[in-house]
């Protein structure tokens, strides 16, 4: 037998509170939500049948008496979880008046500040004041309406959250029991409606009777609720999976739209970047991926526009409908440096964020800094770093209501540039288009850093339609521009997107450079999702502003967009080729082989290199040592700029040798010079210049730290470097080995 | 692989030993009478020695002049001093033809061009005429008048003076003139112990009062075992990538000349004499580029100063790779 009285208040807050899974799906930390909103039942519950008793039975007065209560309430929540307001009267009243158009515009998995949390807070409230004030004036059935709009209201707010919402359903069920048990110990009051059935004082009746009344009573409401739910929740979920109809999300009928993040066009950077491809932007921890940075859908003629609104969104974001079938889950840690705009940069489909409080754009989930610029702060991304091995035969190109947008182009379209598409994509499938496309602007033009800013028809038309005034060369903006208006011409569905390669190779941090940004163009496909293509070509313009720099294509500081296109390239198909490269088992066999050899080999090839500091012609001998000492100072981490000569090699070892004899080091630099060009060495000088060496590479050794050390016989690059020591310089052009290691010419003046 | 000028016997030890006790003889001369650093004195010598001219760049008072009459007095030549002016004529350093009543014929009465060391102060004072006429004698090392060319003394040295900082009223010089210096210097001031010195009244040697320490003959043979010095392949292409760089260089409107590159090695060849070697390397090179080419370039923003063209110049050997010692070997 259910003691009613007290389990009622309990019943009551279940059923306000049982629509909380529902509502708590559209958050992040649903957990925190849910209890949040069960304590906010409760704690309505508490006021409104306090505030009752001390207004003598009068109901109806009693849930506005409590209301300032929850005012109170919502202060305190905006205390403890503010949002963009951070004075918490201030912030309650805002979330009071806007939280519930806030709701229709915030992304879903939406931070659980007040600004997002004072609509159900507030609606969980007055469904718990409501449901209280009514089953105290004894009206049962009435008290359980609260909570079941409620759950219904939000099963329309979040279609997509039917799984909380059966847990809703049981909880509210539940709590039905409960309460209808009471009415058993009812009557009917007849000056009311029927379906009213109050509260009184429990008659005097013959116990027997009553017990077995009781009993039917409760065992049929336990049955009617029971059994029908238990079978819709054994049921419904198999049968509503493959219902082909899915609810409307009432988000994407509301068009409030967020603040508008007026930022400069991202593609405008590329050009000035690839003329000055060594500017740090950021650092990156983590596993070598790519980083997506913005994504441009709209095409106007003269510019790719980036998305200009985002919607508040949490850490864990929402996925698109056509995720690739195979993704890789990736996260990395970044530092912003000096990155412009509030773009986040992120790997793959962004699926989750931390530490930085982001905006999201939802038809090209593209993410900004919600806070303002993105210089100086560091976050950890995750996400889905498509796999584009295996797939779809012959996918289709996505041709739904919402890719229209995605094949307009504005008026002004040159009928040559209309011919030259057809021409380059030809006849046969989505995919062998779009890769025609690609690799005719590949192999037809070269890529030309300084090219100056612009993507528009005007500037496309220079560069595709013979003659062409930039003599067929042009950034990555230009060429996936290109890529993507071709693309929409042969009815592709395409978009341009700006991103990052993986940074300079290293160790686990790697510095993402200027020279690292690149666009490339995208095709939405049926069942893949967006697949990249990069249309950039690999053969760099005999023009090239930096030809004359020294800076080497696919050097250290050349624009290093290689990374990007080792995903892009190719698309579906170059994806497919590297199915071929991957085999597990020979890696397996290999690596370990490897290891051994390097364990063995590499000590063995040094030894065998210190032999000829002990033989041959007198300057070889020296010239050896002198090689020794530059391997032990690449060792070392000290580069050598290819522009040092010897004596500022000697230089900089006095400096990094504290306590150093700078005569004797002066002196081996002169042997050396003499061994190298044409002077005469004796042969005690070179014993002497092979001992020198030798007591300076073992004492550059003890001077590192011990991972250095540890590595210092067993560095296989030592080998090759004693084989082949023109190696062994590296062209430094800027950075502290330059500063410190080159003579001033200031010479000219010399002071006494 | 390396080379001389000429299939030539290399230079021996004694040979290269006793050009740079010459060397060192001259500028221990020298440092007593001229409160200079000995690395300025030496780059003097070597360019004396090089057969170049030397520009000294600097404040009014550095002892400028002093070097000039000191290096003079050490060469055992002859000195004269030419104090440029605006109404200075080209005749009046060059000399002129004059009717003699008595033997009724023109005789040429030379200038003061016509001495060993020619020292000529302030030379940005000369009118430009008068500067051109300097730049014959400089490069052609005679003297036309009334066509008849007349021979200066060997050894010939210009050591011009200019000041940097009084510019008004000045004619600089235009690139043409500063190319036929082979060097540009700058004196700076000297230490403290040696201005101590200075101000106590402790006054240095007259420069006039210095013995010669080197004669025809001496200057001879120095030149002799110069043009025998060894000078590497990779040296040689080393300085023709740099004169290239400068060519090159997108912020200079002007790189070196080939003069400039030529001027480079005959110094380079001195130089090491004066180090007791026999061997260019790269260090030399660089050493050398400062002074020789420092002037010689000539930047997009016009007019550059010392420390803006020793910048740029910087800019240009970090630029170009040093050939490495084992690479000559291979």
């Amino acid at each position: 037998m259910i003691r009613i009285g007290a389990a009622w208040p309990v019943a009551v807050v279940a059923s306000a509170a049982a629509p909380a899974p529902l509502l708590a799906a559209g958050y992040d930390r649903h957990a925190r939500v849910i209890v949040l909103l069960a304590v906010t039942a409760t704690v309505a519950v508490a006021v409104t049948a306090a505030a009752r008793r001390l207004l003598r039975g009068f109901g109806p007065a009693a849930v506005p008496a409590g209301l300032p209560v929850a005012a109170i309430w919502l202060v305190a929540l905006a205390i403890r979880a503010p949002g963009p307001i951070k004075d918490p009267v201030s912030a309650a009243v805002d979330a009071a008046v806007n939280s519930g158009a806030r709701i229709l515009t915030a992304e879903p998995q939406a931070p659980p500040t007040v600004d997002l949390l004072a609509f159900p807070v507030l609606a969980v409230w007055l469904a718990a004041a409501i449901a209280t004030a009514l089953y105290r004036d004894g009206h049962v059935v009435p008290a359980l309406l609260p909570g079941a709009l409620l759950l219904c209201g939000a099963a329309v707010l979040d279609p997509r959250a039917a799984r909380p919402g059966y847990w809703s359903a049981a909880v509210l069920a539940g709590a039905a029991i409960v309460l209808l048990s009471s009415a058993s110990r009812t009557r009917q009051d007849i000056a009311c409606a029927g379906v009213t059935i109050r509260l009184k004082g429990p008659e005097p009746a013959p116990a027997r009777r009553s017990r077995f009344r009781s009993v039917a009573a409760a065992s049929a409401v336990t049955c009617a609720v029971t059994l029908p739910g238990s079978i819709a929740a054994v049921a419904a979920p198999g049968v509503l999976d493959g219902w082909p109809i899915r609810a409307h999300d009432a988000r994407k009928t509301a068009d409030i739209g967020g603040p508008r993040h007026e930022q400069r066009n991202p593609l405008a950077y590329l050009s000035a970047w690839s003329r000055e491809p060594n500017v740090p932007l950021m650092t990156v921890s983590g596993p070598r991926t790519e980083l997506r940075w913005v994504a441009l859908s709209e095409f106007t003629g003269t510019e790719w526009l980036p998305d200009g609104t985002f919607s508040p969104a949490g850490p864990a974001l929402p996925l698109p409908d056509d995720v690739p079938p195979k993704t890789v889950r990736t996260t990395v840690h970044v530092k912003a440096g000096h990155l412009p705009g509030e773009w986040v940069p992120v790997p793959g489909i962004p699926a989750r964020i931390d530490a930085l409080t982001v905006g999201r754009a939802a038809a090209t989930g593209t993410l900004a800094s919600w806070d303002g610029s993105l210089a100086g702060r560091a976050y950890t991304a995750t996400g889905l770093v498509p796999d584009w091995t295996g797939g779809q035969p012959r996918p289709k190109a996505a041709s739904g209501a919402g890719d229209e947008r995605y094949l307009r182009l504005p008026p002004g379209l040159l009928p040559r540039l209309t011919e030259i598409a057809r021409t380059a994509a030809g006849e046969g499938t989505a995919q062998q288009r779009a890769s025609r496309i690609a690799e005719y602007l590949r192999e037809s033009y070269t890529f030309q850093p300084g090219t100056p800013s612009g993507h528009g028809y005007a500037e496309l038309t220079q560069l595709l339609v013979p003659p062409g005034r930039r003599g067929g060369g042009a950034t990555s903006e230009q060429f996936a521009s290109a890529f993507a208006v071709l693309a929409r011409v042969v009815g592709l569905p395409s978009r341009v997107v700006v991103g990052f390669g993986p940074g300079a190779s290293g160790g686990h941090d790697r510095v993402v450079r200027t020279g690292d940004a690149v666009a490339w163009g995208e095709i939405h496909f049926e069942g893949l999702g967006w697949v990249p293509y990069d249309p950039s070509p690999r053969v760099r313009s005999a023009t090239s502003p930096q030809a004359g720099t020294g800076v080497q294509p696919g050097g250290e500081g050349a624009h290093r967009d290689d990374g990007a296109r080792g995903s892009a390239a190719g698309g579906v198909r170059g994806a497919r080729s590297a199915r071929s490269h991957g085999s597990g088992r020979f890696l397996l066999f290999i690596l370990p082989v490897t290891f051994l050899v390097l364990l063995a080999g590499v000590p063995l090839l040094r030894l065998a290199a210190l032999r000829r500091l002990r033989g041959g012609a007198v300057p070889d001998r020296v010239l050896a040592a002198w090689v020794e000492l530059l391997i032990a100072m690449r060792l070392a981490g000290l580069p050598v700029p290819a522009s040092a000569t010897t004596s500022e090699v000697s230089a900089c070892i006095a400096r990094e040798l504290q306590e150093t004899d700078t005569a004797a080091l002066r002196r081996l630099g002169e042997v050396v010079n003499a061994a190298g060009f044409g002077g005469e060495v004796a042969p005690a000088a070179a014993a002497s210049t092979v001992a020198q060496v030798r007591s300076l590479v073992t004492r550059l050794r003890r001077s590192r730290p011990r991972w250095r050390r540890m590595s210092w016989w067993w560095d296989p690059r030592a080998p090759l470097w004693a084989a082949q020591p023109f190696r062994l310089t590296r062209w430094v052009q800027t950075g502290p080995a330059r500063e410190t290691l080159s003579t001033s010419t200031t010479a000219t003046t010399v002071r006494q | 692989m390396s080379s001389t000028t000429a299939e030539s016997p290399l230079v021996t030890g004694e040979e290269v030993e006793s050009a740079a006790q010459v060397f060192e003889r001259m500028a221990a001369a020298i440092g007593t009478a001229a409160r200079c650093a000995p690395a300025t004195v030496r780059l003097v010598l070597t360019a004396f020695a090089a057969g170049g001219h030397v520009l000294l760049e600097d404040l009014p008072g550095m002892g400028k002049t002093t070097l000039a009459r000191a290096l003079a007095a050490v060469t055992g030549g002859t000195a004269s001093r030419v104090q440029c002016t605006p109404d200075l004529l080209p005749s009046d350093i060059t000399g002129v033809t004059i009717f003699n009543e008595r033997s009724r014929e023109f005789e040429f009465h030379p200038g003061p061009v016509f001495a060993n060391v020619v020292i000529v102060d302030e030379i940005n004072r000369a009118l430009p005429r008068t500067q051109s006429a300097l730049l014959e004698v400089m490069q052609e090392k005679q003297v036309t008048v009334d066509g008849k060319a007349h021979p200066v003394p060997h050894p010939f040295l210009v050591v011009a003076t200019q000041n940097p900082v009084e510019l008004e009223g000045t004619f600089p010089l235009p690139e043409a003139q500063l190319d036929r210096f082979l060097m540009r210097l700058s004196l700076g001031y000297p230490g403290e112990d040696a201005e101590l010195s200075l101000m106590r009244g402790l006054a240095p040697a007259s420069p006039e009062d210095l013995a010669a320490v080197l004669d025809g003959a001496g200057m001879a043979r120095l030149v002799g075992v110069a043009e025998r010095v060894t000078f590497a392949e990779p040296v040689y292409d080393y300085v023709l990538r740099l004169a290239q760089r400068t060519r090159r260089h997108p912020r200079l409107r002007a790189g070196v000349s080939m003069r400039a590159t030529i001027a480079l090695c005959r110094a380079a060849r001195m130089h090491v004499l004066a180090d007791a070697r026999a061997h260019v390397t790269p260090d030399d090179v660089k050493a050398l580029a400062g002074p020789l080419w420092g002037h010689r370039l000539v930047p997009l923003s016009g007019a550059a100063t010392a420390g803006e063209t020793a910048e740029l110049l910087d800019d240009v050997l970090a630029d170009v790779p040093v050939p490495p010692p084992f690479g000559n070997r291979r």
